[in-house]
């Protein structure tokens, strides 16, 4: 019983503390707005100010895409690093977020970006998931899903749509070239209710299905063999893994552009916390994810009076001391021995 | 019933010339069989396919009376415990969660160990005096430490057969008698069967009731250990003396 009552125990802190972190992010910003005045205008809804406007329509999208996000990228860091049994690995290691740039610079040279109402997260979805299809089919042409065979196939595939992108730039107007770079720099800022709409089925459906994989994931991280013979199937798991952690941060890639750092740290700060047993380690890590990034997001808003600072810069800025101050902690035991 | 009815079973890893050949083998309830032979003749080849973890190429393996081909792995692993050679080498995990993974294919989806669970384990890792371990990460352990959390591991699996693989390598002398006792002690208790390949011939002929010896991946002899022991050419097969 101690395992459901301590993950009880962390769920409703992280909750808590998201619903704090929430509701602060929806009050900070160029313009403060009481926390009694948010409530109002979430709750009633009938008053038509301007108050009411940027609550809904310009903070609440972020603050849920936000959610969405952190939650996203941090369960898919925790799936590769486990499929690839690489700690260094994150969720854009396997080339996702250049499969999805290379998307969104076809979708914009074909002007095809203007005739869809979806925009650019459909084309930089669209684009994600043929880098993942062409790893899939080069780790399945192999026989074997070894965990270096799908590395290898996600940095060939990674590096191939990266010097197709250079080639896109280098042929075509300058126009297109800041639509791709601003995207590249990743933020919440192009955060509005259609593009939660397209990515959040694919999100959090990826995030039960980790969940339902938790048990599995814990014998993968002990070894293939140990797996074998607790009942799991480890090449069957690893296709699963791929395609769930892809389809995640393809998913999240496509709404705000890579956001670095989350991915990679969080399942690290979260495992020194609270222990790699994956069926607690998934749901703190994905509530810490969101935390972090709804409150770098409020940050980046908030920090400079002339305009906003890319999330992706907060992130790192803020994160850094936060995980060393961790892995000062409670990190040194845990990873002395990998 | 028999537990394993092993007929006929060829296995190669590449073409041209077997790695194992002729393979007929029978494992009953509560029985100590113990497989010896020199390095190289086939041994851990040879517990892989009765695992599962090879197909043999001709022939047929049953597990209680079912070809071994039609259990899932999760069924499999309700009847056999196995404890590879392999250290694990991912990220860490303590002790206790480590031996409660024993109980993980008796879970399903959202399932996490109950009160049951949690009391198997600690009574495996009471009979393998790993209890005060219980907090420690796997990765921080000695080696044979970490190969008695192993068996406290497939003891907590309470499967019907237990199979391990070199299991007394990184273990001193006298945990070595001791864990081969323990396993004695679980046949004649639980009824479990028990297959242990090993190196050290003599201990595990003290502790068996059976010994198959290999070479060259063949069974070449198979017999009560008692009467193994006493014929000829046994040294001759190690390089040593066994008497």
């Amino acid at each position: 019983m101690f395992k459901k009552a301590y993950l009880l125990k962390t769920t409703l802190f992280l909750l808590f503390m998201l619903f704090v972190i929430s509701l602060l992010s929806l009050c900070l910003g160029s313009r403060y707005i009481s926390p009694k005045e948010v409530f109002e205008n979430l709750y009633i809804g009938n008053s038509q100010n301007m108050a009411k406007d940027i609550v809904i329509k310009i903070r609440l999208p972020r603050v849920l895409l936000g959610i969405v996000i952190g939650a996203g990228l941090s369960v898919s860091g925790i799936l590769f690093q486990s499929l690839l049994r690489n700690p260094l690995a994150d969720p854009y290691l396997l080339g996702i977020s250049s499969g999805s740039a290379f998307g969104i610079i076809v979708g914009v040279t074909t002007g095809l970006v203007m005739k869809t109402s979806m925009g650019l997260p459909l084309f930089s979805f669209m684009g994600a998931i043929l880098a993942v299809s062409i790893i899939y089919f080069i780790a399945t042409l192999s026989g074997r899903w070894s965990p270096l065979g799908i590395l290898l196939s996600g940095i060939i595939v990674g590096a191939f749509f990266s010097s197709m992108i250079l080639f896109f730039l280098y042929i075509v107007d300058p126009g297109s070239l800041h639509i791709v770079v601003s995207w590249l720099i990743g933020d919440l800022s192009g955060g509005d209710y259609l593009t939660l709409k397209l990515i959040s089925p694919y999100v959090i459906l990826g995030i039960v299905c980790a969940y339902i994989m938790a048990r599995p994931l814990n014998l993968l991280c002990i070894g293939e063999e140990h797996a074998f013979y607790l009942g799991v199937s480890p090449q069957r798991m690893r296709k699963l893994i791929l395609i769930v952690g892809s389809m995640i941060s393809a998913a999240c890639v496509s709404a705000t552009g890579p956001i670095g750092f989350i991915g990679l740290m969080v399942p690290h700060a979260s495992r020194m916390i609270w222990g790699s047993d994956h069926r607690i380690l998934i749901p703190a890590a994905a509530l810490s994810g969101s935390i972090f990034l709804v409150f770098a997001d409020m940050l980046s808003r908030s920090i400079a009076s002339t305009g906003e600072v890319p999330v992706g810069i907060i992130t790192a800025l803020t994160g850094a001391p936060f995980f060393l101050f961790i892995f000062m902690k409670m990190g040194k035991d845990i990873y002395a021995h990998i | 019933m028999l537990i394993y009815d092993v007929i006929d079973v060829y296995f190669s890893y590449k073409k041209g010339g077997w790695s194992l050949r002729n393979i007929n083998m029978k494992v009953y309830p509560s029985e100590g069989v113990g497989i010896v032979g020199p390095n190289g003749c086939g041994k851990s080849t040879l517990i892989k396919l009765i695992t599962g973890y090879y197909t043999p190429e001709k022939g047929e393996i049953y597990l209680k009376g079912r070809p071994l081909h039609s259990y899932t792995r999760r069924e499999m692993a309700c009847i056999v415990g196995v404890l590879p050679q392999i250290i694990p080498d991912g990220f860490p995990f303590k002790v206790l969660d480590f031996v409660i993974m024993g109980r993980y294919p008796y879970m399903r989806y959202f399932d996490m160990e109950d009160e049951e669970d949690i009391y198997i384990a600690l009574e495996a890792m009471e009979e393998t005096s790993t209890i005060q371990l219980r907090d420690r990460y796997i990765q921080e352990l000695s080696g044979g430490e970490r190969q008695r959390v192993f068996i406290a591991r497939v003891l907590a699996q309470r499967a019907e057969v237990i199979i391990m693989d070199e299991p007394l390598v990184y273990l001193d002398i006298s945990y070595q008698s001791e864990i081969l006792k323990m396993l004695m002690e679980l046949r004649k208790k639980k009824g479990i069967s028990t297959i242990i390949v090993s190196h050290n011939i003599r201990n595990l002929a003290e502790f068996s009731d059976r010994l198959i010896i290999m070479k060259d991946g063949c069974i070449v002899d198979d017999g009560p250990s008692s009467l193994l022991m006493k014929k000829s050419g046994l040294g001759e097969l190690f390089g040593c003396e066994t008497k």
